[in-house]
């Protein structure tokens, strides 16, 4: 089984110190670093890229969750915190698993179980590079990055749109915003994932690429906007 | 560890889940001395946070205090004194006002005192032991 990289961001040194000794143990995962709040963490983090966050919610300055609004690409996230009314944003947030503290090397071992179960390979490798493969007419079909201008959910299927042509192939939107590179791509809708480069414009809860409308859910509207560059 | 104490089992205060305890540090006396030793450094350093909060009656800074001391107990095996802290937790996000939480704020102290005070006991009892 690969080791994980990860980070443990944590402000309560025997919380810390705990988790620490918890993946010392199962030898399963590699601890880059323990970080006492979320400034210290992104600096950490916009540099250099981990699979898995340890993340407690409430720390001093910024929130576990203001943290996830702001780095660059989607490590798998464990939240360590000792309220449970975080489980609804956790939800939210595409978060793995939720410990609450004190929790026990069993409990902890069960969600590394979770995020190895559901992925061998670590989220960052498998999102980073500048093209996909996907599956269409019984062949595979590499589609660089830069081609696609958006994928839109047909049922079961998706259709991925290219200035040229279109691909349908058998996936989820759900699936894909794990696996596709988060540079570019972004979410705006439960049936949409556009490229970010290729927006025309956009007017009040739809964008615009290459003449085609595309809706954005009242929910994401302010994140699509923070990924913009407005001047 | 004290050889002679190689197959004893430790005693802990009646207020601290011995359950609790082990079935997070199994029966490594020497780890539960630094979680109690830690955690009262920590709890040292939060408890006059937690007073100068309630001073200056900053209900917000009050609430963060509680907030980070919890799992302290809950590290220690004070499962009643987490317990009592939480309650206070909820009262912070509720309160308008210091004077609404008072005695339970008086109560809490006296709480965290007598945590403090069995931890101090325990890890000086540890450190012996093992």
């Amino acid at each position: 089984m690969t080791k994980l990289n990860c980070v443990i961001i944590e402000d309560l040194k025997v919380a810390a110190d705990y988790l620490l000794r918890c993946c010392e143990k199962s030898d399963r995962v590699n601890v880059k670093g323990q970080f006492p709040d979320v400034d210290s963490a992104l600096e950490y983090l916009n540099s250099n890229t981990v699979d898995l966050l340890f993340l407690d919610v409430e720390m001093p300055g910024a929130t576990g969750f203001e943290l996830l609004d702001n780095i660059s690409y989607k490590p798998k996230v464990i939240l360590t915190t000792s309220k449970e009314k975080y489980a609804y944003n956790a939800f939210q947030y595409n978060v793995a698993d939720f410990l609450k503290k004190p929790f026990t090397y069993n409990r902890f071992i069960e969600a590394l179980d979770k995020i190895q179960a559901n992925d061998e390979m670590p989220a960052d490798k498998s999102n980073s590079a500048n093209h996909i493969f996907i599956r269409s007419d019984g062949k595979l079909i590499r589609l660089n990055n830069d081609d696609i201008l958006f994928i839109e959910s047909m049922g079961d299927y998706v259709k991925f749109v290219t200035r040229d042509k279109k691909y349908v192939t058998y996936n989820t939107i759900k699936n894909l915003e794990e696996k596709i590179n988060n540079d570019h791509f972004m979410k705006v809708h439960r049936s949409y994932i556009i490229n970010l480069l290729k927006i025309d414009d956009i007017r009040e809860n739809d964008l615009f690429i290459n003449g085609i409308e595309i809706p954005i859910s009242k929910n994401l509207r302010a994140d699509v906007l923070k990924r913009l560059t407005i001047l | 560890m004290n050889p002679a104490n190689a197959h004893k089992k430790f005693i802990f205060n009646e207020k601290i889940d011995e359950a609790h305890i082990y079935s997070l540090y199994e029966h490594d006396y020497t780890y539960i001395a630094e979680v109690f030793n830690s955690s009262l450094e920590s709890l040292k350093e939060e408890t006059g946070h937690f007073t100068s909060a309630y001073e200056s009656s900053d209900i917000p800074a009050l609430k963060r205090v509680t907030h980070k001391m919890k799992p302290l107990f809950g590290f220690t095996g004070l499962l009643h004194h987490e317990e009592m802290i939480a309650r206070f937790e909820h009262l912070c996000e509720n309160a308008s006002s210091t004077s609404n939480i008072t005695i339970q704020y008086m109560e809490l102290t006296e709480m965290i005192k007598e945590g403090r005070r069995i931890l101090k006991e325990d890890c000086n009892r540890l450190t012996e032991f093992i």
